[in-house]
């Protein structure tokens, strides 16, 4: 299963290669059409500024739009050359060939960039086969201003994997600690689910399994709630009325550590629709993410209570 | 008693317990999957179920620990009874936290594969330590082992022991720095001032109702119990006002949005007619106005001891009721990840078979074992 998962992840890009080079064809064929497009177009926003006088904030809105135009020329190097996911792919496989005391994951969410689809939220469920009760990535959506000047921000919420994390010295039983590579883990055979972590966890990032299922109260529960999942690289398998591991457990977002073992990125990044997550090892410094943590909009959760977070947002 | 008021509790002690036997079953068939508690509640009505009587266990011993380490010659009598209500307190408490794990099998490991940074390893050291402790003097009480000088020293240890684990009771929600509500300074000192108010108002309640013969010619001891529960109401008044006036003395920060919930949010009759009023108001009046009266003191060490259980429900369960982050509650649908909170008829009736149980482990015990053996002997204090 492993296996098969793992060709469809070495497979996907490379058709998104193939798709994105006959786009590029394409692109150069009609560069003169859009170039004589352009030149309308603001020649035309220029003469509706003069004709009609706009306001400033009319203008401003002009010039992010020229802004747009010249988007890919003002955007950090790392965006520029390549896919993204790519070059994030590329630093994985560099990183896991070092030891794991010599990387450092860290994950960065850029709020501008994320669009609230959820789709991180659904891959994740779907890859960790997570049933009701058990979220490890939420989406927050928070609206701010007021009427008619409003806007929405949204906040995917993983495990902030702090380097100072809250939750493991409150486990009674050594269930959970902090690896070398500063993802926060969870031994599912130890953990004796006291839940003391989910209420030290000042981001309410961890859940609990209290053996649910989706088709509890119907005929029957479905195949597809009954299959393992492959948290931490081992096959865990969930049964109705069983109280094996991992129901009775805490449970959390391990950054996909089983895919970064097969050289994938985490469900998470490899589906977010906008490109608003990055992924990588921060001891590198050509990293992306070593490059996106130098902007001046970065930003922690709950920085004040000192759990230094590896998950970074871009305001 | 009147044989028709036994007869009226023993139905009520059966149904209890075949309510309670249910709730056990289908918790030992069914896990947690109908707990009512979930993700972002994750400590429901049997962690309130677990403070509450492991606090009545730990104040009860306490009493106990006071009367042998300071000679306290007169109260000896209550000594073997109470030690023997705080051992059943502390073990109903222990089955009680038991069942909420969410691995019970497992509840044992921390003792064999602790992890002493976390408070709660300590407590369930403390836990299995304390009430080893308390039956252990117990039985040496029993097997009249404990002289004088033997006394002084269980009553010296028992109070460090004592004191230790009713602080580390608070301190396990005092030091979690994810909710505001819990995490303050005062915690560990409440924890301790409510378990001896606790602890102590069970001990007037079982001399006023269940020892007559022992306290019955000396109501000056009745009385000076009755005003040392009347000081600890005071004490925990006083810390509870200190806890709530000085985060609404200007009205700002997360603590008084908290506080103000727990005043004047929709369980507001929790604190007010709950807490104070039976728990505090009434049985300060009482044991005021009458505290060498048997009936007076009774009732007031009853209303103090139950009311108490409002007090910790008021504890565990208003610290978790505020959302971490704004909009978390609507971030992902699910009936296990919400804000709200009210315990399941299992819930209930697991709390209700442990406490039925305790009762009548303690009824039956008064009857077989010699709680009230040889008055004289433990009047002179074993010599």
């Amino acid at each position: 299963m492993e296996k098969d998962r793992g060709s469809r992840d070495t497979e996907g890009p490379e058709v998104e290669r193939a798709g994105k080079d006959r786009t590029c064809e394409s692109v150069r064929h009609q560069t003169g059409r859009r170039e004589l497009l352009q030149t309308i177009f603001m020649g035309a926003a220029a003469v509706a500024c003069a004709t009609f006088g706009l306001d400033g904030e009319a203008r401003a809105s002009t010039c992010s739009a020229e802004a747009n135009l010249a988007g890919p020329l003002l955007a950090p190097k790392g965006l520029v050359e390549g896919n993204q996911l790519d070059r994030m792919r590329h630093e994985l496989l560099l990183a896991m060939k070092k030891p794991v005391s010599k990387r450092k994951w860290v994950m960065v969410i850029d709020q501008q960039k994320c669009i609230g689809c959820r789709a991180c939220n659904i891959s994740c469920n779907t890859e960790n086969n997570l049933p009701p009760g058990v979220v490890y990535r939420p989406v927050l959506s928070q609206e701010v201003g007021k009427y008619p000047n409003v806007g929405r921000v949204f906040t995917p919420k993983p495990c902030m994997h702090c380097d100072n994390p809250p939750c493991v010295p409150v486990c009674p039983v050594k269930a959970t600690w902090k690896r070398e590579d500063g993802v926060v883990v969870i031994d599912y055979n130890i953990c004796i689910g006291c839940r003391n972590c989910l209420e030290a966890c000042p981001y309410s990032a961890r859940t609990a399994d209290f053996g649910d299922f989706y088709g509890m109260g119907t005929p029957e529960i479905m195949p597809y709630e009954t299959r393992p999942n492959y948290e931490y690289s081992k096959e865990w398998k969930r049964k109705p009325n069983s109280d094996d591991s991992p129901v009775g457990n805490a449970r959390k977002c391990h950054f996909c550590l089983h895919r970064l073992r097969e050289g994938m990125l985490p469900a998470c990044v490899t589906t977010c629709l906008g490109g608003a997550t990055y992924f990588g090892d921060f001891n590198d410094k050509n990293s992306l993410v070593h490059e996106l943590l130098g902007s001046s909009r970065v930003r922690q959760l709950k920085p004040e209570l000192g759990t230094k977070p590896s998950v970074f947002y871009l305001a | 008693m009147k044989k028709s008021t036994k007869r009226i509790g023993l139905v009520i002690w059966l149904i209890a317990m075949a309510w309670g036997v249910f709730g056990v079953s289908q918790r030992l068939l069914h896990g947690e999957l109908q707990v009512n508690y979930g993700g972002y509640i994750p400590w429901g009505l049997w962690v309130v179920g677990k403070a509450y009587l492991i606090g009545l266990g730990i104040g009860s011993s306490l009493f106990v620990w006071i009367v042998y380490a300071f000679d306290l010659k007169k109260y000896f009598p209550l000594a073997r009874q109470t030690l023997f209500a705080s051992a059943i307190a502390l073990l109903m408490g222990t089955m009680v936290i038991a069942f909420d794990l969410g691995h019970m099998w497992r509840a044992l490991e921390p003792l064999y594969r602790p992890h002493f940074t976390s408070l709660l390893a300590w407590a369930t050291w403390l836990n299995v330590l304390y009430l080893l402790y308390v039956v252990l003097v117990f039985c040496l009480d029993i097997a009249s082992k404990t002289g004088f000088g033997t006394r002084r020293a269980f009553g010296w240890i028992g109070i460090f022991l004592g004191i230790a684990f009713s602080g580390c009771g608070g301190a396990e929600f005092a030091a979690l720095i994810a909710h505001p509500y819990w995490n303050s300074t005062l915690g560990p000192i409440l924890s301790i001032a409510g378990d001896f108010l606790s602890g102590f108002a069970m001990v007037l309640l079982l001399a006023a109702f269940f020892q007559e013969d022992l306290l019955g010619s000396d109501s000056q001891s009745l009385s000076q119990l009755s005003r040392v529960v009347l000081g600890l109401i005071v004490l925990v008044v006083v810390l509870e006002w200190s806890e709530y006036s000085i985060s609404a003395w200007y009205g700002v920060g997360q603590e008084t949005t908290l506080h103000n919930d727990v005043l004047f949010g929709s369980s507001w009759y929790l604190f007010w007619i709950g807490q104070l009023l039976i728990g505090a108001i009434i049985p300060a009046i009482l044991l005021l106005r009458q505290p060498a009266s048997r009936t007076a003191a009774g009732i007031g060490g009853l209303l103090v001891a139950v009311a108490y259980f409002v007090a910790r429900y008021n504890l565990v369960l208003p610290g978790q009721t505020t959302p971490t982050f704004a909009g978390l509650q609507n971030a992902y649908t699910d009936s296990r990840l919400t804000f709200a909170y009210s315990p399941s008829s299992v819930e209930w009736a697991v709390l209700v078979f442990w406490v039925a149980l305790g009762i009548g482990l303690f009824i039956g015990g008064r009857r077989l074992a010699p709680l009230s053996e040889d008055l004289h002997l433990a009047r002179t204090g074993g010599r």
